[in-house]
C-alpha cells in the first residue's frame, strides 16, 4: 500500500476512468452555466451551485427555483427530496471504501460522489471484478478530474453566455447518456435478472415522472432494485451470448 | 441572501452524501458481504431510470437528438470493439449529425 509505485499504479487507473466521466461533464457545464446566466443569476451564484452542490440534474432544478425567487425553506426542502438518492447511491459505494480510511478521506470521496462516479466506481469493466475496496489514491484521482472540469466548464459557460448558440448545446450532452449506455448493456447481455431490473426502473422513471417530478429517480431505483431481489437469478439456459458466463458470474 | 441559500443547499447535499460513509464496518465489504442484494441490484436501477427518459428529453425541441445519440450508443457497444471513448464520441457525433440535419 504504502509503496510509492504501486500508489501511482492507482491514480493512473483512477485517471483513465474518469476519462469518459470529464468529457461528458464538459457540454453539461458549460450548458449549466448558460442556462444559469439564461435565468439571470448572477455569476457567483451560478458558480457556486457547481462547486459547493455539485450534483447533476438537481443543480439546475436548483437555479431555476432561485431565479423564480421561491422560498429559501422550501428550496432546501426540495433539494433534501432531489437529492436523496444519493443517500441510497453512498450506502451502496460504502462496500467499495476501506473501512480503516480516515474520516476527512472519506468526507472527500463522499462529496465528489456523483452518479457518473458511482457508475465508473462500481460497474466499470475493471470494477466490476474486483470484490476489495478500492484505495484512496485510485477514488481521488477517480472523482478530482471531474470536479475540475466541472469548475472550469461552469466558468467558461457562464463567460459564453450570450456568445453562443445553444442550439446544440443538448445535443453534445448527449455524451452523459452515452457514458450512462455504455456501462449499463454489457449488464445485460445474457442476463435476465439484470434486464428486467433495467426493464422496470426506466419504465417506472418514464411513467412516473409526470406524478413524481424531480422525485422520480429516487421511486424508479427503488423498484428497479426490488424487482432484482424478486427475480430469480439467471440460470446457465438463458440466452448465450459471447462473454456472457463471464458477466453472470460477476453478478451472483 | 442567495449565496447562504446556495450554501445551505451544498450543506444538505453533502450531508446526504457523507451520511452513509461515516459508519463503514469490514463486513460492509463485498468480500465479507452476505446476501444484501437489494443494494447489489442498486447501482444498475440507479444508471436505468437516469438513462430514460433522459435520453428521450435532453434535447426537448429535436427529440430525435437524444433518440440518435441512445441507438449510436447501444450499437457501438454491441459490437464489443470499440473502447468507451469511441462510444460516447460516435454516440455524441450521431447527436450532433441529426441536429444539423433539423436546423438545415
Amino acid at each position: 500500500m504504502t509503496d510509492y509505485p504501486r500508489r501511482l499504479e492507482q491514480v493512473k487507473s483512477g485517471l483513465v476512468d474518469s476519462l469518459p466521466i470529464v468529457m461528458g461533464y464538459i457540454p453539461a457545464c458549460i450548458t449549466f452555466g448558460l442556462v444559469g446566466k439564461t435565468l439571470s443569476l448572477g455569476d457567483l451564484e451560478v458558480f457556486l451551485l457547481s462547486a459547493v452542490v455539485y450534483a447533476g440534474a438537481s443543480q439546475f432544478i436548483g437555479a431555476k427555483l432561485l431565479a423564480a425567487g421561491t422560498a429559501g425553506p422550501i428550496i432546501l426542502l426540495l433539494t433534501l427530496v432531489i437529492n436523496l438518492r444519493y443517500f441510497f447511491i453512498s450506502m451502496s459505494f460504502r462496500q467499495k471504501v476501506n473501512p480503516k480510511s480516515s474520516l476527512w478521506s472519506r468526507g472527500l470521496i463522499s462529496f465528489g460522489l456523483t452518479e457518473e462516479v458511482y457508475a465508473m466506481g462500481m460497474l466499470s469493466k475493471t470494477n466490476k471484478e474486483r470484490k476489495e475496496a478500492h484505495t484512496l489514491p485510485y477514488l481521488l484521482a477517480l472523482e478530482l478530474p471531474p470536479y475540475l472540469i466541472t469548475l472550469i466548464s461552469t466558468w467558461v459557460g457562464i463567460i459564453l453566455a450570450g456568445y453562443i448558440p445553444d442550439a446544440y448545446l443538448p445535443a453534445l450532452n448527449t455524451s452523459l447518456y452515452a457514458l450512462l449506455i455504455a456501462i449499463i448493456v454489457p449488464q445485460l447481455l445474457g442476463n435476465r435478472r439484470n434486464t428486467a431490473i433495467c426493464l422496470s426502473a426506466a419504465a417506472s422513471s418514464w411513467l412516473l415522472q409526470d406524478y413524481l417530478g424531480n422525485a422520480t429517480v429516487l421511486a424508479a431505483m427503488f423498484i428497479g432494485a426490488w424487482v432484482g431481489t424478486i427475480m430469480p437469478p439467471s440460470t446457465g439456459r438463458t440466452i448465450s451470448s459471447p462473454g456472457s458466463e463471464q458477466i453472470r458470474s460477476d453478478v451472483e | 441572501m442567495t449565496v447562504l441559500l446556495i450554501l445551505l443547499m451544498g450543506l444538505i447535499t453533502f450531508i446526504i452524501r457523507f451520511t452513509p460513509l461515516l459508519t463503514i464496518k469490514q463486513s460492509d465489504n463485498a468480500a465479507e458481504r452476505g446476501d444484501n442484494r437489494f443494494l447489489e441490484h442498486l447501482p444498475l436501477a440507479v444508471l436505468c431510470s437516469l438513462t430514460v427518459p433522459g435520453v428521450f428529453l435532453v434535447d426537448q425541441e429535436t427529440p430525435w437528438v437524444g433518440i440518435a445519440a441512445g441507438i449510436a450508443a447501444v450499437l457501438l457497444v454491441l459490437t464489443k470493439k470499440v473502447p468507451l471513448f469511441g462510444v460516447i464520441v460516435g454516440s455524441v457525433l450521431a447527436a450532433v449529425a441529426v441536429k444539423v440535419l433539423y436546423i438545415g
